[in-house]
């Protein structure tokens, strides 16, 4: 599997380390239910198949994080974004992904 | 109190006196010396001001700070992406002693800047086996029509972080390597080139 680096171009797996699900939100530390929110967003994982959405960081390269679209059973990489870029979208429209 | 003067020192003495390693019959087709006398100044942007430190370098070097993996020069002054936002600047040091307050006092505004000169080692690697050596550690297409002159790549050799961008088409590279890993940068390296017969000569 090879990763296209926004920043560094095409490059190869042992680049990069991946750290999970790109989709959970931080929730609010001062809604009421917090505690339980928390709770899902630092320890509930879906499993899914097909199509999902990861964070990886470039490690030996430009230290940049990155939000992948890959599908998780054939490693096929449908975009690759800097997660600074996607983070602020999210701020600007409010809206997860 | 006596007064003592800090020497510099190597991070690789294996590199500070001529030698021939490995395969000893025909030319050395591996040619590596280590960069000397350079001041080396990293630069990230402060936030939102990336736009301003490239106006204000533009003004004061006459050159467009790259945006994609290159290096630049002009005036005797290198510019090397070095990710989003961050560049390193290398010059002479006998012309700029203290290059970093020389950016903080033109430029500190708009970014900060971190003497490196202590803290990498630069090593340039040149000759006809340089690409075949560099590929058995480094996971990057060095083919011309992939990697040229003034490209500039921030990855890893024989799992060492490493700066690596080509300064002719010889081809000659140039490798910018934390001191600390330096000796073991040289290891893979000469373990590498040995094959092929290297010349090792001293900086320049
Ligand atoms: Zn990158």
């Amino acid at each position: 599997m090879r990763i296209t680096c926004p920043h560094c171009g095409n490059r190869s797996l042992d680049e990069f380390i991946y750290l999970g699900d790109a989709t959970v939100q931080r929730p609010d530390p001062a809604r009421p239910d917090a505690l339980a929110a928390f709770v899902d967003y630092v320890y509930q994982r879906e499993n899914p198949v097909g199509r999902h959405r990861e964070l990886w960081y470039h490690n030996a390269g430009c230290h940049a994080w990155l939000v992948v679209t890959r599908d998780v059973r054939t490693h096929e990489i449908f975009g690759v974004e800097p997660a600074k870029e996607v983070s602020l979208s999210e701020k600007t429209t409010g809206a997860a992904r | 109190m006596a007064n003592r003067t800090l020497e510099l020192r190597s991070a690789v003495p294996e590199l500070s006196r001529n030698s021939r390693i490995g395969r000893q019959d025909g030319p050395a087709r591996l040619v590596v010396s280590e960069m000397t006398g350079l001041s080396v100044v990293s630069i990230a942007a402060r936030k939102g001001q990336s736009g301003s430190l490239q106006g204000a370098v533009k003004k004061l070097f006459k050159i467009e700070l790259p945006n994609t993996p290159r290096r630049v020069e002009a005036g005797g002054v290198a510019f090397l992406w070095a990710g989003p936002d961050q560049w390193i600047a290398i010059t002479d040091m006998a012309v700029h002693p203290d290059f970093d307050r020389e950016l903080v006092a033109k430029l500190g505004k708009f970014a900060s800047f971190t003497d490196q000169g202590d803290a990498r080692t630069l090593i340039r690697v040149s000759g006809p086996a340089s690409r075949e050596v560099i590929a058995t550690g480094v996971p990057l297409d060095l083919h011309p029509r992939a990697f040229q002159p003034d490209d500039v790549a921030l990855t890893h050799a024989s799992h060492i972080a490493v700066t690596i961008w080509q300064i002719d088409e010889e081809p000659t590279f140039v490798f910018a390597v934390a001191r600390g890993f330096a000796r073991s940068f040289w290891h893979w390296l000469s373990d590498s080139g040995s094959v092929h017969g290297i010349e090792v000569s001293p900086g320049t």
